[in-house]
């Protein structure tokens, strides 16, 4: 272009000092002059079409630029489509697969090689064919169509739930050319959507659960009350008078299950201050032994670190928790029953100290079984329990930030490890 | 044993107040009613002042609480709620220094039984506490009126402290009234006649 460039303006020189110009006759006087003013007239168009040639360089250059950012565009799709982390096809308007990014080979079960060429509705389950070629036929008509739910089966796995995006591509006279398809692996998200269901499901029962266990205070009442004029009215006839103590045992069982469900599913509130909780579990301790006269137990502390059991705590809440495993242990033990209490103090992290209290007892220890379910509500292992004791204590522990769970099964008794933080975090 | 009790009582369950006819009367106390509304144990016990009153919180017209705290501005009586409800609304609600027990159903009669006990035995103490506080506070004022009426007789007649307090005895004495009365009848003639007064 240099070179083009020198020449027209090199062009006028060579015309001015060319052989006529050297003539001294009038007509090439007049030759002169005519030449002079084509002359002048050709530099002006010279000068117009360099004007006009530097334009379109200038254009050329922005178009080339133009186009290497093209070039870039398409680079930066072809990235995007090849690692996008949803399955992206395209296919002919036969949806035969002409294109496949990775996470498409990795959807299908194959390798991504011998994906070109291969009839999409081979990964599709026979029984969502007919609906799959329907929706296929659609595009005819359609640009874009809804996303809809089916299935795909990879190769040598169980089909799986996916949602299918899918959309046309059309050349510039309208005509079909293929469509495009998103699969998008959607079983995560049922499995979220069913626990979410679930949860769901579960707080509403337990809501209903707390408001039915509430609400029957009242029948329970006017049965209770019934039962008790029943007594008076029978008071000189033992045998009947027996039948309504019956009746009364079983009316104090269902008062207990209900309190006992009422406190499961009732929105744990936690009201702290500080107690110690070697005073506490043996205050809990000693009551319990006050209501079972009969029974003989003692209660030692082992604490060879000198534990602070000083902590932040609902007291009746965790006195509950202590009653519980105590009262558990005075079921599963016969007399004279031993409980070990040790402290230990632990590190939940950096910050953090828990008191931990081991309570172990003498008796026949945890099943398997037990061990494995024991936190579960209504698993029980006592004739006459709810199975909901264990179920509680967790649950308070938990409202406090603390664990609970079985300890060493290889020693005698059953041994429950609670640990709590000194304060709430 | 403890003499028998004149209680009203008051429940929207026939059950619970066919309960309380029964089991109290049992228990050797006597029923003056049992009601099924607020509004009438308010009226019942206007019209029987009983000793203690046991009634339920939530009624049709008006609750257990209202009718309580109605009763109670007119006559000192326990109160005892029983109520199948016992959230942080009613709890704070009960806290007046008349409810004396509040009982969560479902209650037996020995709940019932102990609840009375200890609510009456409760009662008796806060009325005798409460005896003692107006005396405590009555015998105060008595001791400022005295101190005053001390200090006129000391300028007026110009005795010492404890010549003041023996006439203001001899004349309690002479005059058969309480040492306070005569300190209040000195001040106000000393009023009387005081030139600031007069003049």
């Amino acid at each position: 272009m240099a070179g083009t460039s020198r020449g027209n303006l090199d062009h006028p020189a060579t015309v001015e000092s060319g052989p006529h110009s050297a003539s001294p006759h009038a007509a090439g006087d007049l030759l002169h002059t005519l030449t002079g003013s084509v002359i002048s007239d050709l530099q002006v168009r010279v000068a117009h079409l360099e004007r006009e040639l530097r334009e379109s360089q200038r254009e050329a250059h922005a178009a080339k630029e133009l186009l290497g950012v093209a070039q870039g565009d398409v680079t930066k799709y072809r990235e995007i489509f090849e690692l996008a982390p949803d399955a992206y096809l395209i296919t002919d308007p036969n949806v035969v697969i002409r294109k496949a990014n990775w996470a498409s080979a990795a959807l299908l079960g194959t390798s991504l090689d011998k994906l070109p060429g291969t009839p999409l509705l081979l990964f599709v389950p026979a029984s969502c064919r007919r609906h799959f070629r329907t929706q296929a036929a659609k595009l005819h008509n359609l640009v874009v169509l809804e996303p809809w739910e089916t299935q795909i089966k990879p190769r040598g796995k169980a089909a799986i739930p996916v949602e299918i995006h899918l959309g046309a591509i059309r050349d510039s006279n309208g005509q079909l050319r293929g469509s495009h398809w998103i699969i998008r692996d959607a079983s995560r998200r049922k499995e979220a959507d069913i626990r979410v269901q679930a949860s769901q499901r579960l707080s509403v029962i337990g809501e209903m659960i707390a408001g039915l266990a509430h609400e029957s205070r009242n029948a329970l009442q006017r049965s209770q009350a019934c039962i008790s004029m029943l007594a008076v009215e029978l008071k000189d006839q033992p045998e009947p008078l027996a039948l309504v103590e019956r009746l009364r045992n079983a009316q104090r069982d269902l008062n207990r299950l209900y309190d006992e469900v009422r406190q499961y599913a009732a929105p744990a509130i936690v009201q702290r201050e500080l107690c110690d909780l070697r005073s506490l579990l043996d205050e809990t301790f000693a009551n319990l032994m006050a209501v079972h006269p009969d029974r003989q137990a003692r209660l030692v502390h082992v604490d060879p670190g000198h534990v602070n059991k000083q902590a932040s705590v609902d007291s009746f809440a965790i006195a509950q928790v202590f009653r519980n495993i105590l009262e558990n242990a005075l079921a599963a033990c016969d007399d004279e029953l031993l409980v070990t209490a040790t402290w230990r103090e632990v590190w939940a992290d950096d910050r953090h100290r828990l008191v931990e209290l081991r309570i172990r007892d003498n008796g026949r220890g945890l099943s398997e079984e037990a061990c494995e379910r024991i936190f579960q509500p209504f698993f029980t292992t006592k004739n006459q329990g709810t199975g909901l004791g264990m179920a509680i204590a967790k649950r308070i522990v938990e409202v406090h930030q603390g664990t609970i769970c079985v300890g060493d099964t290889s020693l005698q008794g059953a041994e429950l490890v609670v640990t709590l933080p000194r304060s709430a975090k | 044993m403890k003499p028998p009790l004149r209680i009203a009582a008051a429940d929207d369950e026939p059950d619970m107040r066919d309960f309380y006819q029964r089991m109290l009367t049992t228990m050797g106390h006597e029923v003056l009613c049992a009601v099924a509304s607020g509004r009438e144990l308010i009226e019942r016990c206007a019209e029987f002042k009983p000793d203690l009153v046991i009634t339920d919180i939530r009624m049709p017209d008006m609750d257990g609480l209202e009718a309580a705290q109605a009763i109670a501005s007119e006559l000192p009586v326990p109160v005892i709620l029983v109520s199948a409800y016992h959230d942080k609304e009613l709890i704070d609600r009960a806290n007046a220094d008349y409810v004396m027990a509040y009982l969560v159903k479902p209650i037996d009669e020995s709940d019932l039984e102990t609840a009375i006990s200890i609510a009456t035995n409760r009662f008796e103490q806060f009325l005798s506490l409460k005896k003692e506080a107006t005396d405590l506070r009555q015998a105060l004022a008595d001791r400022k009126l005295i101190e005053r009426a001390k200090g006129i007789i000391m300028k007026r007649a110009g005795v010492a402290e404890s010549d003041a307090f023996r006439r203001l005895q001899k004349m309690s004495w002479d005059r058969n009234k309480k040492l306070a009365e005569i300190a209040q009848i000195i001040i106000t003639t000393d009023e009387a006649l005081s030139p600031a007064r007069t003049h």
